[in-house]
């Protein structure tokens, strides 16, 4: 066994030049990894908000309700479609006790109750087992389907939340105009 | 961060330093298979810090921390006594004048005499590592274990003549 033989063994297991590389590339991966480090907190803090926002989004995506006015004379009420003016009409002319235009909420079970708040004018229950008309004000909270009553002007705003645990769910509005002495509203 | 200028001075240092800290790892190892972890940290810590790095000297630093530090996180053994009393028995018998270069020619595979020599103490690795990959002569390697230049030529022909009794019964 020559020297150079039992000098092979030892480049071989003690090898200067792989000492070398193993010592480059753990700093160039330390470098990267601090890097990437320093690149993913901020990417994973995004992907969690969006997917909060998301999943909040989605949670929240199916709640609807549904708003009905008197359109007619008769005492049927129509669903309201979002974007298409309709006219207001108090179902029952005959009946000057009618306090308002009437308006129909409908919710779905995935909202709480429905922030209903008025500009320009008043919303208004009516008992009609007793007669009674209660002055609600600007805003109410409506908790089950019913009809409010509203005595409106020419630019009211009715404006109606639905709320789920407090938070708002969906929102929409609908915007009074007047013309030739008549009322016409226009969900949006 | 890491620069180009800052890995050619690292080029630079390592062929420098690297036989001299090789030595002095091997002689302070307590198992010859630790010395290329040992060498890897020394290196790793003299490339993070090459900006502080002006001369070897700072690397022999680095190397006898990393040294005390690998054995002492590891919970290794550290360096035993060079000799036990029966060695001492032995060595008194081989001549003193022996050639080792010409007594032995056998055929040897590199991961055989590996596997044997890391059952052996550790400083008949030191030995062969300082005699055939360092290339020092007796008395330097001596002077380098702190052990008579007969010893090292003792412990050197003892372990060749094991060795080839040890790959006969492999190949066999």
């Amino acid at each position: 066994m020559s020297k150079k033989t039992i000098k092979n063994i030892f480049e071989e297991k003690i090898n200067k030049d792989e000492i070398y590389n193993y010592v480059l590339c753990q700093t160039l991966e330390n470098k990267t990894k601090k890097i990437t480090k320093f690149i993913w907190v901020p990417i994973c803090a995004t992907c969690f908000v969006f997917m909060l926002f998301a999943f909040h989004q989605q949670t929240y995506q199916n709640v609807s309700f549904n708003v009905y006015a008197y359109t007619d004379q008769s005492m049927k009420k129509q669903k309201i479609e979002d974007n298409i003016k309709f006219q207001l009409t108090k179902y029952n002319q005959a009946m000057s006790s009618v306090p308002g235009f009437p308006i129909y909420f409908e919710k779905d079970s995935n909202i709480d109750y429905l922030d209903i708040e008025m500009t320009h004018g008043e919303i208004l229950n009516w008992n009609q087992d007793n007669g009674v008309v209660d002055k609600l004000g600007s805003y109410y909270k409506l908790f089950e389907n019913k009809t409010l009553y509203f005595e409106v002007k020419n630019n009211t705003e009715i404006i109606i939340r639905g709320k789920k645990k407090g938070k708002e769910v969906i929102k929409k509005r609908i915007i009074i105009s007047s013309k030739d002495y008549q009322y016409y509203g226009e969900l949006k | 961060m890491v620069n180009q200028d800052d890995l050619k001075r690292f080029d630079e240092l390592y062929d420098n330093s690297y036989r001299d800290i090789s030595k002095y790892v091997v002689c302070h190892c307590s198992y010859i298979e630790d010395v290329k972890d040992i060498l890897q940290n020394i290196y790793l810590d003299v490339l993070k810090n090459i900006s502080q790095i002006d001369n070897e000297a700072y690397i022999m630093a680095i190397a006898k921390n990393k040294v005390k530090d690998y054995y002492r996180f590891h919970y290794k053994k550290r360096i035993k006594l060079l000799f036990e009393k029966e060695d001492k028995d032995i060595i008194a018998d081989i001549p003193s004048d022996i050639d080792i270069e010409r007594s032995f020619s056998v055929h040897y595979d590199v991961e055989i005499v590996w596997k044997y020599l890391k059952t052996k103490k550790v400083i008949i690795s030191q030995i062969f590592y300082l005699y055939y990959y360092l290339g020092l002569s007796l008395q330097e390697i001596s002077n380098e274990l702190n052990i008579s230049e007969s010893n090292v030529k003792n412990h050197l022909y003892r372990t060749l003549k094991e060795l080839k009794a040890y790959l006969e019964s492999e190949n066999q």
